[in-house]
This record gives C-alpha cells, sequence and structure tokens, in this order.
C-alpha cells in the first residue's frame, strides 16, 4: 500500500511539475490524449475481439450435439455475455456521450463534444 | 499572469474524454468478460459508473463558459464593487512599498536626530517613543501586504492555470487522483469567484462596517505630505485614529487577509464538497 501511494505522489509531483512547464505542457497534454485515444480505439477492437472469440465458442458450446444440459447453459451465457460486451463496447463513446448530455439537460449548463463515431474520441 | 476567469478544461478536454472513456471500456472488460469475477468484477462495475459520472462532470466543469456563467450570475448578486484580479497583486504590492517607505524614513530621521549634538540624544529618545505606534502598525501592515502579494500571486497563477488539469485528473478512470483534481478546480473557481472581492474586505475592514468610508487608491498611493503628517499626528491618533492613514492601511491589510482566509476556506469547503457529493452517489 505504501509503495503505491509513493507512485501515486510521484505521478502527482511529475503532472505539476509537466503542468508548470507551460510551453512544454500543451505538447505533452495533447500528446497524451492522443496516446489514450489510440490505446481506447485499439482497446475496442481487442474487446470486440474477445467478444467475437467468445460468441463463437458460445455458439459451438449451445448447438454442437454433445455436452451436458450444464455445459448447453454455460454456452448459452457465453453467447449473452458476448452481445453485452459487444453492444456496450459498440456505443461506449455514445454512453457517455449521453451520461454527459443528460447532466447538462438537468443543470442547464455545460457543452460536450458530439461524437464522431463509437469510440472516436475528439 | 493572473485571472480571474475560470479555463476550463481548454487543451485537456481531450484527455479528460479519452480517460473517461479508456475507463469505461476497461471496466467494461473487467465486469463484463465471462472470467472467475468477485472482487474485480465488481471493480469494473464501478469503473464503468465513475465514467459516466466523469463525463458529467466534464460536461459541466470542463466548458469555461458554463462555470463563468454561474460565477457572474453569483456576482452580479454581490453589492460589494470588484476589482480586476490581474491587479491584485499591485495594489498589495504598492502598500507594502508604502510601509516600508515610512518605516525607512522614519529610522532615517530617528538616526538623524540622534547625531546632532547634545539635544540630538534627547530628541531621538522622544521620537521613538512617538513612533511606537505608528511603527508597529506599519510593521504588520509591511508584513500582511508582503504577503498577500505573495499568495495571491502564486495561487492565482497555478491553481487558474492547472484547473484543465484538475478536470482531467478527476476523470482519472477509478477516481484515484479525483481529490487533487477537485482541489485544483475548486481552487480555479473559488479564485474565480471570490478574488476580486479579496480588497472589499479589506475596504469593509477599513470603514469598521462602512465599505464607502476609505479608498482604495488613497491607501495605496504614494507618499505625501499628508500620509507623513499622519504618522506622528498625534492630535488623529489620540482623538481621531479611524481617519489616521496609517490606521487605515493597517485596517485594510488586516481586512484583505481575512478575505484572503475567507478564499481559503471556501476553497477547501467546495474540494470537500464535491467529495461528498462524490461519495454520496456512490462514487467516494
Amino acid at each position: 500500500m505504501k509503495a503505491w501511494k509513493d507512485s501515486l505522489a510521484r505521478l502527482a509531483v511529475t503532472v505539476a511539475a509537466v503542468a508548470l512547464n507551460a510551453p512544454t505542457a500543451h505538447g505533452a497534454v495533447g500528446d497524451l490524449a492522443n496516446k489514450i485515444a489510440s490505446a481506447v480505439e485499439g482497446f475496442q477492437t481487442l474487446l470486440l475481439v474477445i467478444a467475437t472469440s467468445v460468441l463463437g465458442a458460445g455458439i459451438a458450446i449451445r448447438f454442437l450435439p454433445t455436452g451436458s444440459h450444464r455445459t448447453k447453459e454455460f454456452g448459452g451465457s457465453l453467447i449473452d455475455a458476448a452481445l453485452i460486451i459487444a453492444a456496450l463496447a459498440t456505443v461506449g463513446v455514445w454512453i457517455l456521450y449521453f451520461a454527459g448530455d443528460w447532466v447538462k439537460t438537468v443543470t442547464g449548463y455545460g457543452e460536450i463534444p458530439q461524437p464522431s463515431n463509437p469510440w472516436k474520441i475528439g | 499572469m493572473i485571472s480571474c476567469t475560470y479555463p476550463g478544461a481548454a487543451e485537456a478536454f481531450t484527455l479528460a474524454w479519452a480517460l473517461a472513456a479508456l475507463g469505461y471500456g476497461v471496466g467494461l472488460a473487467i465486469n463484463k468478460l465471462p472470467t472467475p469475477g468477485g472482487a474485480a468484477s465488481q471493480w469494473g462495475g464501478y469503473l464503468m459508473s465513475y465514467s459516466l459520472a466523469s463525463a458529467g462532470i466534464i460536461a459541466v466543469l470542463g466548458s469555461a463558459s458554463a462555470v463563468n456563467e454561474i460565477v457572474q450570475t453569483v456576482q452580479s448578486e454581490i453589492p460589494a464593487v470588484k476589482r480586476g484580479c490581474e491587479s491584485l497583486p499591485d495594489v498589495y504590492m504598492g502598500l507594502g512599498i508604502k510601509a516600508f517607505n515610512l518605516l525607512a524614513i522614519m529610522t532615517g530621521i530617528g538616526m538623524g536626530t540622534a547625531l546632532i549634538p547634545i539635544v540630538g540624544p534627547a530628541i531621538a529618545n522622544i521620537f521613538s517613543v512617538v513612533a511606537t505606534v505608528p511603527g508597529l502598525a506599519l510593521s504588520v501592515t509591511l508584513i500582511t501586504a508582503f504577503t498577500l502579494t505573495v499568495f495571491i500571486t502564486i495561487f492565482g497563477s497555478l491553481a487558474v492555470a492547472l484547473a484543465p488539469i484538475g478536470v482531467a485528473l478527476m476523470a482519472v478512470p477509478g477516481g484515484k487522483m479525483k481529490g487533487i483534481g477537485s482541489w485544483l478546480v475548486s481552487s480555479a473557481i473559488v479564485f474565480t469567484a471570490i478574488g476580486p472581492y479579496i480588497p472589499a474586505f479589506g475596504l469593509l475592514a477599513c470603514g469598521a462596517g462602512d465599505i464607502g468610508r476609505c479608498d482604495i487608491e488613497r491607501i495605496t498611493e504614494p507618499i505625501g505630505a499628508s500620509t507623513f503628517g499622519d504618522v506622528f499626528s498625534l492630535i488623529t491618533w489620540l482623538f481621531n485614529p479611524e481617519d489616521n492613514a496609517v490606521m487605515m492601511m493597517w485596517r485594510f491589510a488586516l481586512g484583505s487577509l481575512a478575505g484572503w482566509g475567507i478564499l481559503m476556506a471556501a476553497a477547501a469547503a467546495l474540494s470537500k464538497g464535491m467529495g461528498g457529493v462524490a461519495a454520496s452517489l456512490g462514487f467516494g
């Protein structure tokens, strides 16, 4: 726990040091945002690949003429999980957008960027 | 550069949004993938809900116009005259320099009179007794004014400049950095809202509750004959201390310090309040 806190403190000091160096900070923030945005888009692809694999495995287990009733149920749950992951992963950024838009509607303040497509940041 | 305009998330908007999206994606993977779940699965759900809450926070706090509009609405209800934040360090630097110059002149006169043959030491003795009370008032004014100059300059520069990073820190998945982030954001909001009124607190104290009694330009104007006369004016010290220039400087400095204290307390309270609201919504 102490090591974790030390790392966090070091990270905070680094962030503050970067932020204090304003000309560097503009570039650093932009670079970091681009890297995280790329990571998010890559993560979405990974999630969809996993969801497709899980869906394939689920369909195979569920519909191949082998296995017990319990195994078939497990196959069905894999299909459910795959569909949920695919749906939530595909509309992820839109869900974030709607969350922000809802708060904006309730409070009457704020602006929120319109996502160009699912998981496309900025 | 000190500014009384809340900058919003500015260039960190994309970063905050990307962090919220990343938190949501990771939370989704942890929570919904058919793996042995347990505590990790629950944490995934927490990550997802925190990311959705972050999206709302980014929508409101990330937008500079939203917060500035709220601040302007609040300020329009305050009857006191506000002063541009950019000029605050100059006001208190001017006050401190004035107090320093008066003290320097008093010290010079004391030393100079001591050099006069025969009667000099006696005059210097009397002078030092007379100078005790104005010296005390000017010393406190000097220390307070320079302290305020430094605090306002550093706090006003950093809190407002770091607010965009604060918004991004609040969106870090899981809320591990939301304490630091909310402190930066709340500091910027409070400085934007209350900063222009710090001199008004000083004027209120200077006029003993009557804000129109003291004039900030007169308090901070360069040393003139009337100001220096007030330092040694036994009549005003004894019978009319409310209108004595040195006393006015002292009260203005102390009142401004009280205003600064209120600003810091408000920043801490808003930061704690943000954490409290988040906790009550289940994101603490």
